[in-house]
C-alpha cells in the first residue's frame, strides 16, 4: 500500500482544523480540572464526612481507566437523565480524571506552606482572609506550578480520547477521513506528527514555566 | 441482566487484561532500566540520541500511537498481533516515563559514593553497576508498583483494537443488554478491585520504609 504523499498533503487543513477542538477541549479542561482540584483540596480539609467522600472518590478516580471514565459518564448520565453532547462529556471527564490528581497536588502545596508565616501574619493583625489569598496562595502557587503543569500536558495527551465517544477533535477527524478513504496510514500519520509538534510546544512552555516559578 | 451475571460477563476479559498487562509489563521494565541508565551514563550526542527517543514516548499520546502502528504496521507488511502493539506501544510509554523515575534516583544518590567507589579503584562502569544502580532501584520499588496499576489502567485501550479484555465486553455486554449504568459502574469496581490492593501494598511499603529510616 505504501504512502500516498499526495493524499497526506491534503488531509492537513482538515486535520489542523480538528486539532484546534483538541486544543480548546484541553483549555477547558484544563480550568475545569483546577476547579475539581481545588474543591477536593478544601472538601479534604473541612468536615469528617467530606473528607471521607472526597477521599474515596479521589481513590476510585485515580484507580480507574479515563477511557472507562468516559464511557461512564457518556452512557449512564442520559440514564440519571442528564442528556449533553460528547464534547461536554469529554471536557467534564477531563476535568474530573485530573481534577482528582490535582486535588493531591493542591493539598500538598497548601501543606508545603511553612506554619510559621500563618502565625507571622496573624502576629501582624491580618484578618484570615487576608491570610489565606495574600500569605498561603501566593507561595503555595510556587508549590504547585511544576506538577500542574505536568498534568496539564498529560491532559493533552488524554484529550485524543474524546475521539471514541464522537468529539471531532485531531484524532477523530483522522479516522473520518480514514474511512472515507480506506486509507489509515496518511491521516493517522499526520494526525500523530501535528500532536508531538503541540505537546512539545507546550511540554517546553512547561519547563520554563517550571525554571520561573520555582519554590524559595 | 442480573448485576453478578454483568459481572461474570465483564470477568471474561479478566484473562486477556491479565496477559496486555503481563506483556506489557515486559517492555516497561527492561526499557526504563535500559535507556534510564543510558540517558545517566552518556554525555554529549549519543545521550542527547537518548533524550530524544525518550521523549519521543513521553510526548505522544499512547491511543495515537495505538491506533498509528496498528493500522500502520500493515500498509508496509508489517504484521504485528494486537497483543504486540498493544505491549509494544504501552510498555514504551510508560518504560519512558519510568526510565525519567531511575535517572532522577541515580542522580540523588550522593556524590561521596561515587567518590568512595573511586577512592577503592573501581572503574566507571562498576561505581554505576555496583554501587549506584543497586541504591537507585531501591529508591524506585513504590514507583515501580505505581507504574504497575498504570499499565493496568492504560491496557483498557486494546479494547480498542479488538482485544475481548474487561473494557470490550463491557460494551458487548452494552449491546446484549442496555444497562449503561450497571454495566460500566462493574466496570469501574472491576479495575478498581484490581488496583486498589496493589495501591495499598505500596502505601505500607513506602511507610515501612520511612519508618525504617526514622
Amino acid at each position: 500500500m505504501g504512502f500516498d504523499t499526495e493524499y497526506f498533503w491534503s488531509l492537513w487543513p482538515a486535520i489542523f482544523q480538528g486539532s484546534l477542538m483538541t486544543l480548546a477541549a484541553a483549555a477547558a479542561g484544563s480550568v475545569g480540572a483546577i476547579l475539581v482540584g481545588i474543591i477536593l483540596a478544601l472538601g479534604r480539609r473541612s468536615g469528617r464526612l467530606s473528607k471521607i467522600i472526597c477521599a474515596g472518590f479521589t481513590e476510585a478516580i485515580r484507580l480507574s481507566p479515563f477511557l472507562v471514565q468516559l464511557y461512564f459518564l457518556y452512557y449512564v448520565l442520559p440514564v440519571w437523565g442528564l442528556t449533553l453532547d460528547a464534547v461536554t462529556v469529554g471536557i467534564l471527564t477531563l476535568s474530573i480524571h485530573f481534577g482528582a490528581f490535582l486535588g493531591e497536588v493542591f493539598g500538598a502545596g497548601i501543606d508545603a506552606v511553612p506554619r510559621g508565616q500563618v502565625e507571622a501574619a496573624r502576629a501582624l493583625g491580618l484578618r484570615n482572609r487576608q491570610i489565606s489569598f495574600l500569605i498561603v496562595l501566593p507561595q503555595m502557587l510556587r508549590f504547585v506550578a511544576a506538577p500542574t503543569a505536568n498534568y496539564m500536558i498529560s491532559l493533552l495527551k488524554t484529550t485524543p480520547y474524546l475521539a471514541v465517544v464522537g468529539v471531532p477533535e485531531m484524532l477523530g477527524v483522522a479516522f473520518d477521513k480514514a474511512s472515507d478513504s480506506f486509507r489509515y496510514v496518511e491521516p493517522l500519520t499526520a494526525a500523530g506528527i501535528l500532536f508531538l509538534v503541540y505537546s512539545t510546544i507546550i511540554g517546553q512552555a512547561a519547563r520554563y514555566v517550571e525554571r520561573k516559578i520555582r519554590p524559595l | 441482566m442480573s448485576f453478578p451475571t454483568i459481572l461474570l460477563w465483564l470477568l471474561q476479559g479478566l484473562g486477556v487484561t491479565m496477559a496486555v498487562t503481563a506483556l506489557s509489563a515486559l517492555v516497561v521494565f527492561p526499557f526504563a532500566l535500559v535507556f534510564g541508565v543510558l540517558e545517566y551514563r552518556l554525555r554529549g550526542i549519543p545521550r542527547f540520541l537518548v533524550t530524544v527517543f525518550i521523549d519521543f514516548w513521553r510526548s505522544s499520546s499512547v491511543i495515537i500511537l495505538l491506533f498509528f502502528f496498528f493500522y500502520v504496521g500493515p500498509a508496509f507488511d508489517v504484521f504485528l498481533s494486537a497483543y504486540a502493539v498493544g505491549a509494544l506501544v504501552i510498555g514504551c510509554n510508560i518504560g519512558a516515563y519510568g526510565s525519567q523515575a531511575l535517572r532522577s534516583a541515580l542522580e540523588t544518590i550522593p556524590a561521596g559514593q561515587k567518590e568512595a567507589g573511586r577512592a577503592l579503584g573501581l572503574s566507571r562502569n562498576r561505581i554505576l553497576f555496583l554501587i549506584e544502580l543497586p541504591q537507585a532501584l531501591r529508591k524506585v520499588i513504590p514507583i515501580a508498583g505505581n507504574e504497575v496499576i498504570e499499565i493496568v489502567k492504560t491496557s483498557a485501550n486494546v479494547s480498542l483494537i479488538g482485544l475481548a479484555d474487561v473494557t470490550f465486553k463491557a460494551k458487548e455486554a452494552m449491546q446484549a443488554s442496555h444497562q449503561p449504568a450497571e454495566i460500566y459502574s462493574a466496570l469501574l469496581g472491576v479495575y478498581i478491585a484490581i488496583c486498589l490492593p496493589m495501591a495499598l501494598a505500596i502505601h505500607a511499603l513506602v511507610r515501612r520504609g520511612q519508618a525504617r529510616r526514622a
